[in-house]
């Protein structure tokens, strides 16, 4: 008998039971789909991710300033004096309320030369003019303190004025710019909820002369770690040193187990679907019995009988495979709506979220995408194999004679 | 004598065992079927019958003893040659007809065709030729559910000949059938011997039937008790 021909007798036995063959493709189903919709989460993040730490660029170095005492401008020279070293950009930071709007923002002094590779290379504007470094309480804003969160209409326009309490004090500023929208980040604050103001204005006005962050770019990506290592014994406990490499590293490393965790909990659901797709094939097996005999009085092999429900077992991992991927992909979308349901809407504007539940897109793993499929069609062949060895066992005149 | 016999039985055994209980199902018969015949076997329930019967179409095996059909010995088959054995030399026709409900009437007739590997132009020939013979082609696209007992059993001895074997085994083919239809296979199976040479073994209670056939087996306690030639 060829192929094709056992192919299609096996296809008509399994859908002249057609409920009970939907619901063990369900089963089947349910398990490659919890494991898309997980791992393109998973793997979302850390694309999501990923592009973040692109845009600081792998040469990058943060130092932050621990404890109360800041960064002086001798230790920046010191650092940019240091071998490998290409570009130090010192900051200031405080966090604070903008008045009226009732936002959180990061108030960033910076030189306004310094803001482009701060801002990974292009400060992108939506509207007005770019930060210059004149020592006036002007600022360019990010998106998300011009806009309002809920409804994205502007609440603040260039020329006005905002006033942004930091403690006690109350600092006012003219908006000379407002940002495109950029996404989260991850080590620093995220562009869209700073407010960028000259340093040396910042410095005069906060009566602070030293630095909480200093960013550092090394002159190559293979040097990144010593000239760390070379910040670290120079400012000592005073400075905590990150690379993004580490970062982009420990973070990779926590994913890989998280997601590798999670899609092996998803497979414990394969278990179910094998015993299911048994229970269904011994079923069969059985109400069959005469069935099979006749099939065989007419000549069919016990290879050619074994090979019948084998096959229905394979569709039943083919059907429930795709079905799964495609009911995966529609999980992912739909949990993305979920956590934006839950959690809090996504920002306006293009590009990664600031809410950590909704700053990524899902993206599908083709490493295990591949592994669900392989999974169901393994898991009901492997659950296939005895029912269908006894059904090639049957004897012809036994299995004529049942009743 | 291999060719003007079509089914030869020697000394053929068939002990069945339940735990240690043997219970012999025939007690060796000696039995020699002429080619192109039409035969009744006839005796009563428990008489080895069927047994016979499942032997010589090679569904089961004999304990002891040989069984040569068209010259092959088939106790020496393996389970692979004795398959291709059922489907190219037997044609099995059942009390129950053994119809698969899910196919239609064409594609049950077509199966043994599909087992032996035959292609569908040829097939699809093949099937239509059978249910000509027995006027089934307008029924072809029918479930066998949709069939009347008769027409279920036509469409199964339309199965069985499909493959064009020498020999038709019948069990009980009249078991489910009125006096009419009944009447109507076994003509059919008189016309298979007269017209188209075929060898056709037929088990029955109906000793009503035994007057369309040529030989009839009586059988008791799993021998052949008397051999009528009529």
């Amino acid at each position: 008998m060829n192929i094709y021909d056992v192919v299609k007798l096996a296809w008509k036995q399994l859908t002249q039971r057609r409920l009970r063959t939907i619901l063990t493709i369900l089963a089947v189903a349910v398990g490659v789909m919890v494991i898309i919709a997980l791992s393109s989460h998973a793997r979302g993040i850390y694309v999501s991710f990923i592009a973040n730490f692109e845009r600081l660029g792998p040469t990058t170095i943060i130092v932050s300033s621990t404890g109360t005492r800041l960064l002086s401008d001798v230790d920046v020279y010191r650092v940019s004096e240091l071998p490998g070293v290409s570009i130090v950009i010192p900051m200031r930071t405080l966090s604070g309320n903008v008045e009226g709007l009732n936002v959180r923002a990061t108030v960033v002094g910076v030189r306004a030369s310094e803001l482009k590779e701060l801002l990974g290379g292009d400060v992108n504007l939506l509207k007005g003019n770019p930060l210059t470094d004149t020592p006036i309480p002007i600022a360019l804003i990010g998106y998300n303190i011009a806009h309002d969160q809920s409804s994205s209409s502007e609440v603040v326009d260039v020329g006005q004025t905002i006033a942004v309490r930091v403690g006690t004090r109350t600092y006012i500023f003219s908006v000379v710019g407002i940002l495109n929208y950029y996404g989260s980040s991850f080590l620093l604050s995220s562009p869209d909820d700073s407010i960028y103001i000259p340093l040396d204005y910042f410095r005069r006005v906060s009566g602070v002369q030293g630095y909480s962050v200093v960013i550092v770019k090394a002159s190559d990506v293979n040097v990144v770690s010593d000239v760390a290592d070379n910040i670290r014994m120079l400012l000592g406990a005073r400075a905590r040193v990150t690379t993004v490499q580490s970062v982009v590293n420990t973070f990779t490393n926590i994913l890989n187990q998280m997601n590798l965790l999670l899609v092996s909990i998803a497979s414990t659901s394969f278990i179910a679907a094998g015993l299911g797709t048994f229970n269904i094939m011994m079923v069969s097996v059985l109400e069959r019995v005469r069935e099979i005999g006749l099939l065989k009085a007419l000549g069919m092999s016990d290879t050619t009988v074994l090979l019948l429900y084998l096959i229905q077992g394979l569709l039943i991992g083919l059907i429930g495979g795709l079905s799964g991927f495609g009911l995966g992909i529609v999980l992912s979308q739909a949990l993305t709506h979920i956590f934006s349901l839950t959690i809090g809407p996504r920002s306006p504007g293009p590009g990664p979220q600031a809410n950590p539940f909704t700053s990524y897109t899902p993206v599908l793993d083709p490493q295990y995408t591949l592994i669900a499929v392989v999974l169901s069609l393994t898991t009901t062949a492997v659950a296939s194999i005895y029912p269908s060895w006894r059904a090639s066992k049957l004897s012809p005149v036994e299995a004529l004679r049942y009743e | 004598m291999g060719d003007e016999f079509h089914v030869v039985l020697n000394d053929v055994w068939k002990v069945y065992r339940t735990g240690k209980v043997e219970w012999p199902a025939l007690r060796g018969v000696n039995l020699v079927i002429k080619r192109n015949t039409f035969t009744a076997v006839v005796g009563p329930s428990g008489s080895g019958k069927t047994t016979l019967l499942n032997i010589i179409g090679g569904l089961d095996k004999p304990t002891r003893g040989s069984v040569v059909v068209d010259g092959i010995d088939i106790t020496r088959l393996n389970g692979r040659k004795l398959a291709e054995y059922r489907n190219k030399y037997v044609g099995f026709v059942f009390q129950l007809y053994n119809l698969l409900s899910y196919l239609t009437v064409f594609e049950n007739v077509e199966l043994p065709l599909a087992i032996k590997g035959i292609n569908f132009r040829e097939r699809r020939e093949l099937v239509l030729k059978a249910l000509d013979v027995f006027g089934l082609r307008d029924l072809s696209s029918k479930r066998p559910l949709e069939l009347s007992g008769g027409e279920q059993q036509r469409v199964a001895i339309a199965r069985a000949l499909v493959n064009m074997p020498n020999l038709i085994l019948a069990d009980e083919p009249t078991g489910n059938l009125d006096s009419k239809n009944a009447q109507v296979v076994v003509e059919t199976f008189r016309k298979l011997v007269d017209e188209h040479g075929k060898t056709v073994v037929m088990v029955t209670h109906n000793v009503e039937l035994t007057k369309y056939v040529d030989v009839v087996i009586k059988m008791k306690d799993g021998n052949v008790v008397e051999v009528i030639n009529q």
